[in-house]
């Protein structure tokens, strides 16, 4: 909701840049008497619109109209001509403390005053006069034109939304980077053949004030392809979201007007050009800008660390174990299927958590499906026994850490491992019940998110915390240790372990 | 206790042998896995296993009628075991899997190995293993990069008594990254039996190690949840 002063509002009406509201706020008829309206809900302690106020917009072209908020009902609109309202509009506003008044103030869609301006006849031989100036279709042509018309699954599949993106039938879902001009092209037919060229000024009016306006061009019959770019001010706003982008359209100056007037296409708006987002999540689908830009956008800022850890807070644990809540084929808690979207189906899944590797996963590819800038991969961190004594972590994207990192004594075989307890030299702990006091975890990795940005590197552990430094993320354990492990089951795998040497305790 | 350095493989051996114990001993016809303790995961993690083990023709998830389910509990020296009875793909099959590990038994198996005929018998094996198994696949590998992988297997000795066959007869089940490095295959008079890992890619940074004999009572995943 947008807070200005009536006076403010009537201000930018008269210099033109008042733009659209939400259509559903209105009736067929008013649309067609009100070209563009904006809904604005008065400051709480406004100051009330006087009778100047109210000359001085009407004046100008506008329509004013007030309504109640709870209801969706037609507002009370006012012109200048429409004296019998003015009383309505003053009943309602010597009432106003008893429910919230919404100000509705469009402009007036602009009619041509003047004949129109012929420039000739293409033909040599006018017989008529313009009789159609047809949208047949539009394009937009600064949007990424990366993303697949897969909006119902995970998987990377789909056409390639085509061009153009919105027609009388259809209308693309788009992607757009915030902040910048909105480029589009309409296609036009104009007739009939033998019709005179005209001389006309092309207007569109979008959200978030957003205007489309040509020098005088000459409107001839045929086809035409006009391509526009919004003014240099407003921009596309610096926030991701979802936009309906509907754009009233007309033309001054000729003897008919567009028809149709309206376009309206689903505008992504992210931080920048969307980017596969690794192995498994690659690909930028329709379902996934739906949700990286939901996501992204309730976060409310554009500051890709807090992103990140906001992110990384919606799967606030880490899991090794299959949820049987969690269909099997997407692969609970690894989310390792490609073919059903990698780490994407996590949005549905959240509460069940993930593996930590996982959840990395899923955040690189939100905030790469939005542009989000900053260097950001999936970096595993641990420590080695010969490397700085194990003081020092050592990080690498992709890596499996100590698996399997070993060395003989004697005749044993001693394996390097993180340890999730306080260890206890020579003890021997079981692997197998973490409800028994001498349990023990052995651990090869610690899975992050690395994110550097403004010269600000961060660590964010999938499920396991944020740290400033790889050295940090081994705080997330309690040593390095050399142990020997024992008891093999049925698999050979080894169910008790014995801690031979604690090389370097990190807390 | 014993340490790696001293079982070297026997418990390879052991292993097939307590399968045995546990065939003796007998199963409980269960008609629905969702009765078992842990009924809802242990169904979830069966379903998965198949899904990763078996050629789709033959996953007993796949069947109608459904494949007959009954279960093994783990006493003080097996563990707990879920069989699948069914026939798909003109097979006779049984698959026993416990958390750990999937014996896939082909009875019959038409085709066999026929000494009259002189046909080899790892051709057999892996024509056979074609039919049951999907050999042919991928895994997230320790760079958490897809790796392809196509088993072939091969014979190693007599075991036994009976051939055995391993697609990595060097690979060490104990430290192997997951179930794509291994699989092995015994044959007998009257069945074909391949022997399958139930290990995934340690992608999440814990050496994990489950106890098979709580598998249906969900204890085992209890240090990893």
């Amino acid at each position: 909701m947008t807070y200005l002063s009536a006076k403010d509002l009537f201000s930018r009406l008269i210099k033109g840049t008042i733009s659209t509201g939400s259509s559903e706020w209105t009736s067929q008829s008013e649309r067609q008497r009100i070209s563009a309206y904006t809904r604005y809900e008065l400051e709480k302690k406004p100051k009330p619109l006087s009778t100047d106020d109210l000359v001085y917009g009407l004046a100008n072209n506008a329509f004013v109209g007030f309504g109640y908020s709870e209801l969706r009902a037609d507002p009370l609109w006012m012109s200048a001509s429409s004296e019998s309202r003015s009383w309505a509009y003053n009943d309602l506003w010597k009432n106003r403390e008893n429910f919230p008044v919404n100000i509705y103030i469009g402009a007036k869609r602009f009619r041509r005053i003047h004949p129109p301006k012929l420039l000739g006849c293409p033909t040599g031989e006018c017989k008529s006069g313009m009789e159609h100036i047809t949208l047949i279709a539009m394009s937009f042509l600064s949007d990424h034109h990366k993303m697949k018309d897969n909006g119902t699954s995970w998987v990377d599949s789909g056409n390639l939304y085509g061009k153009p993106d919105w027609t009388p039938a259809h209308a693309n879902p788009v992607s757009h980077s915030m902040g910048e001009r909105v480029e589009i092209q309409l296609k036009l037919s104009v007739g009939p053949p033998s019709a005179s060229e005209e001389e006309g000024i092309f207007h569109g009016t979008s959200p978030t004030n957003i205007v489309f306006t040509t020098s005088p061009i000459r409107v001839a019959p045929d086809g035409m392809n006009l391509t526009m770019s919004s003014e240099p001010e407003p921009l596309l706003p610096q926030k991701v979201q979802k936009l309906t982008f509907g754009v009233d359209w007309w033309v001054e100056g000729t003897s008919v007007q567009l028809a149709p007037d309206q376009t309206s296409n689903t505008l992504y708006v992210t931080m920048g050009v969307p980017e596969d987002g690794g192995d498994k999540e690659a690909g930028i689908t329709h379902k996934r800008m739906e949700t990286a830009v939901g996501l992204v956008g309730g976060i409310g800022s554009l500051d890709p660390h807090t992103i990140v850890k906001a992110l990384m807070d919606k799967v606030p644990e880490y899991t090794l174990v299959q949820n049987p809540n969690v269909p099997p084929e997407l692969d609970h808690p690894k989310y390792f299927k490609k073919d059903a979207g990698g780490a994407w189906p996590i949005a549905d899944w959240m509460k069940y958590y993930a593996e930590c590797q996982a959840i990395v996963r899923f955040v690189l590819a939100v905030i790469k499906q939005v542009g989000c800038s900053g260097d950001a991969e999936l970096v595993t961190v641990w420590a080695e026994p010969h490397v700085d004594g194990g003081k020092t972590a050592i990080e690498k994207v992709n890596g499996s850490g100590l698996r399997n990192y070993s060395k003989t004594e004697g005749e044993e075989t001693w394996y390097a491992a993180l340890v999730d307890k306080k260890p206890v030299l020579k003890h021997i702990y079981q692997r197998i019940d973490n409800n028994k006091p001498n349990y023990i975890g052995l651990n090869s990795f610690e899975a992050c998110l690395r994110l550097s940005h403004a010269g600000v590197t961060k660590y964010y552990g999938g499920g396991a915390g944020t740290y400033d430094s790889a050295d940090e993320v081994l705080k997330a354990f309690h040593a390095l240790c050399w142990v020997k492990l024992l008891s093999p089951n049925e698999m050979n795998q080894f169910t008790e372990a014995q801690i031979m040497e604690i090389v370097h305790s990190y807390r | 206790m014993a340490s790696l350095d001293n079982t070297g493989y026997l418990f390879l051996d052991t292993l097939w042998q307590t399968m045995s114990i546990i065939d003796s001993e007998g199963y409980v016809p269960i008609d629905n896995l969702q009765q078992l303790p842990d009924g809802r995961r242990v169904e979830a993690v069966s379903r998965l296993w198949s899904e990763l083990l078996l050629n789709p023709a033959v996953n007993p998830f796949h069947l109608s009628p459904p494949a007959k389910h009954s279960v093994h509990f783990a006493t003080p020296s097996t563990f707990d075991v879920l069989r699948h009875d069914y026939t798909a793909d003109d097979l006779r099959l049984v698959v026993r899997e416990s958390v750990n590990v999937m014996f896939i038994r082909v009875e019959g198996t038409p085709g066999v190995y026929d000494a009259s005929s002189g046909g080899k018998i790892h051709d057999h094996v892996n024509a056979l293993a074609s039919r049951t198994l999907r050999i042919q696949s991928s895994y997230v590998g320790d760079d958490f990069r897809e790796v392809s992988f196509h088993w072939s297997f091969r014979q190693v000795a007599h075991s036994g008594g009976v051939p055995f066959f391993s697609t990595a007869p060097d690979v060490d089940t104990g430290q192997m990254w997951c179930w794509a490095n291994r699989a092995d295959c015994k044959v007998f008079n009257d069945s074909t039996c391949f022997l399958c890992f139930k290990i995934r890619e340690p992608t999440g940074g814990r050496m994990v190690v489950l106890d098979s004999k709580h598998w249906f009572d969900g204890e085992c995943w209890k240090p990893y949840e």
